[in-house]
């Protein structure tokens, strides 16, 4: 029998890895925009059990977001379209960061933007913060000019990333967007453009109706498409960017259970974000975590970074 | 918050057993479930309930709570695929939901009101009137009487409406408008607090009429929701404030806002 010291020196060797420097106890990270700032989810628990929290995608400037209806439900799915209702990087910076430092947890600011010179003035305000990672958005699908047509072809996602790696202190991650043709490419660009890390993906581009009304489901008639409907393509994403690159993935779409999280480390990713799980159940954070404890718990010595790009195809 | 100190208790992903299943009215079903006794569950809370096969979670007024033996009731419309599942399944079902959550009706200052002699009004129309059920129960208990006016579509929907009596007078309206039933009443004078939940029509009539004769309307509102906790940002409100207007979480800073301040649009 093992004691329990042991037993949690295990699990912590089982689980633990790090991304660009940063060491993380598991590889979950809540995904932007399903977690606000975290404090919600920790009167409900506390939110230091994930490996790092990624915030709700912050502009320079406060933003509203788009009008109600913001939400859908779709088979195995949701789509969204708030459209980066966030307090701003000063609003940020003043009323939630001291309280997410105080909880111990790596924190990666997601950053999202309209034009090249305000996404190097927030991640240069970001910089002098001590935030750990910085996540750059170029993938919102849900604002107008905003942020995803740099996503979508390899110059401009390099042009972008080269332009916010000159003013970055940070580790710098770009988050990708699922709506081009071949994500590889994009991912390749913003590797030479000097990222540190590819996150992905973001929401595909969606939309429902309403038959009664004739109407769209969302005031903003299109939004992002979310949950286990887009694992599949998640995957295959991840598995083409995590081939091609020599910095590390992180994958995300429609996590679920233990299990998906164990599909994206072998496809190649280094660590997961975990997103409309936590809408869809908010206990999703800790139940994921403790399906993987088990899973470690099953397979004795078992090291879940080695997991990584495992998948065999021979 | 405008209307006094926010009701606060933390919020938990529990279990309930469906106990009873009954058909109140046309489509409209009253269900009730166990789950803990001593929760600190406040008219105008919601639970946000896990249902099978359905992605999200969908957002239930609390009708009803015994404190002592943990009785729960919900009165729910079926109208879409999910809340036809829910008005489908067979007591003993156990399901999954959070609660208590949102920013309830300020009972002490609705109760302190009463306390001294002033008229307090509940304006409710078709399922609007589960949470105000919770009102009026909670009212009745502390011994104190209102006035309801309530609002059906039909003679087919009309539902509770004893329950409602048995705490003040009350007019009900079938087929047309419930806020028509106010010029009168409002002619005899007016209350100092008025709390109200149903159709947007309805919120929109009352607004309009509240600014015009001077009353301290509370309204819980209604829209669709993703987490129910305040984090995604997806049940958003449009709040006027002086000059400018926000968006406010209907999950988290409501349901209850002070109806002045919602832009219906
Ligand atoms: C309500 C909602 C809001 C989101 N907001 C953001 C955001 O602000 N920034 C961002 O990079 N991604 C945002 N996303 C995308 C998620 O972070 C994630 O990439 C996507 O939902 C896929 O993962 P999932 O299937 O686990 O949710 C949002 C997703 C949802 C559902
Ligand atoms: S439903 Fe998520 S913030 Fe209200």
């Amino acid at each position: 029998m093992m004691i329990p010291q042991a037993a949690e020196d295990q699990a912590r060797i089982a689980l633990e890895t790090s991304l660009c420097g940063v060491r993380l106890k598991n590889p979950l990270i809540a995904a932007s925009g399903t977690f606000g700032f975290g404090r919600e989810y920790d009167e409900l628990y506390d939110i230091s059990c994930w490996g790092a929290v990624s915030v709700k995608g912050l502009t320079l400037k406060p933003r509203l977001g788009n009008p109600p209806s913001r939400i859908a439900e779709t088979p195995s799915g949701m789509l969204n379209s708030v459209g980066l209702q966030n307090p701003g990087v000063e609003g940020f910076i003043k009323e939630e960061l001291p309280w997410l430092l105080e909880k111990k947890v790596p924190i990666i600011a997601n950053v999202a933007g309209f034009a090249v010179e305000d996404y190097c003035e927030s991640v240069l305000r970001l910089s002098d913060t001590a935030i750990d990672i910085l996540e750059l958005n170029i993938s919102c699908p849900n604002v107008q000019c905003g942020g995803m047509h740099f996503g979508v072809s390899p110059q401009s996602a390099s042009a972008i990333t080269g332009a916010v790696r000159k003013v970055c202190k940070k580790p710098l991650m770009v988050k990708l967007s699922p709506n081009v043709s071949d994500i590889a490419a994009v991912a390749k660009a913003t590797e030479e453009a000097g990222a540190d890390a590819v996150s992905l993906i973001n929401t595909l581009t969606g939309m429902a109706v309403d038959t009664k009304t004739r109407r769209p489901t969302l005031a903003n008639i299109t939004g992002g498409l979310s949950g286990p409907a887009v694992k599949p393509v998640a995957l295959r994403m991840v598995w083409q960017a995590a081939s091609v690159l020599n910095i590390p993935t992180v994958g995300m779409g429609g996590i679920m259970t233990g299990d998906d999280v164990l599909q994206f480390m072998m496809v190649g990713a280094t660590a997961v974000m975990v997103g409309s799980a936590n809408i869809f159940d908010p206990m999703a954070g800790p139940r994921i975590l403790g399906e993987l404890l088990q899973y470690a718990d099953e397979n004795e010595g078992v090291k879940l970074s080695e997991l990584v790009g495992s998948l065999r195809t021979d | 918050m405008p209307y006094g100190q926010r009701a606060y208790s933390a919020p938990l992903d529990r279990s309930l057993i469906l106990l009873s299943r009954t058909s109140l009215a046309s489509e409209i079903f009253e269900l009730t479930f166990q789950t803990e006794p001593g929760l600190n569950l406040i008219p105008g809370h919601f639970v946000h309930l896990a249902l099978e096969s359905f992605p999200l979670r969908r957002p239930l007024s609390v009708a009803g709570y015994e404190s002592g033996s943990g009785v729960l009731t919900l009165i729910v419309q079926d109208v879409g695929k999910g809340s036809h599942a829910l008005c489908g399944l067979e007591p003993r079902t156990c399901l999954r939901g959070l609660l208590p959550l949102g920013t309830p009706f300020p009972m002490e200052r609705v109760m302190q009101a009463l306390k001294e002699g002033r008229q307090v009004w509940v304006v409710g129309g078709g399922i609007g009137l589960a949470p105000l059920l919770f009102c009026v129960w909670k009212l009745g208990e502390a011994g104190f009487s209102v006035v309801n006016f309530l609002g059906f579509r039909d003679k087919e929907h009309v539902f509770k409406v004893r329950e409602f009596q048995d705490c003040g007078k009350t007019l009900v309206s079938i087929g047309g408008f419930v806020t028509d039933l106010l010029p009168e009443a409002l002619r005899e004078g007016s209350p100092d607090l008025l709390l109200a939940c149903g159709p947007t029509p309805m919120l929109r009539a009352l607004q309009k009429i509240c600014a015009e004769h001077k009353i301290d309307a509370l309204a819980s509102l209604e829209e669709r929701m993703g987490c129910g906790i305040g984090a995604c940002l997806v049940c958003s409100c449009k709040v006027q404030k002086r000059a400018s207007f926000d968006y406010q979480r209907v999950c988290k800073d409501g349901p209850v806002f002070d109806l002045a301040e919602v832009s219906f649009e």
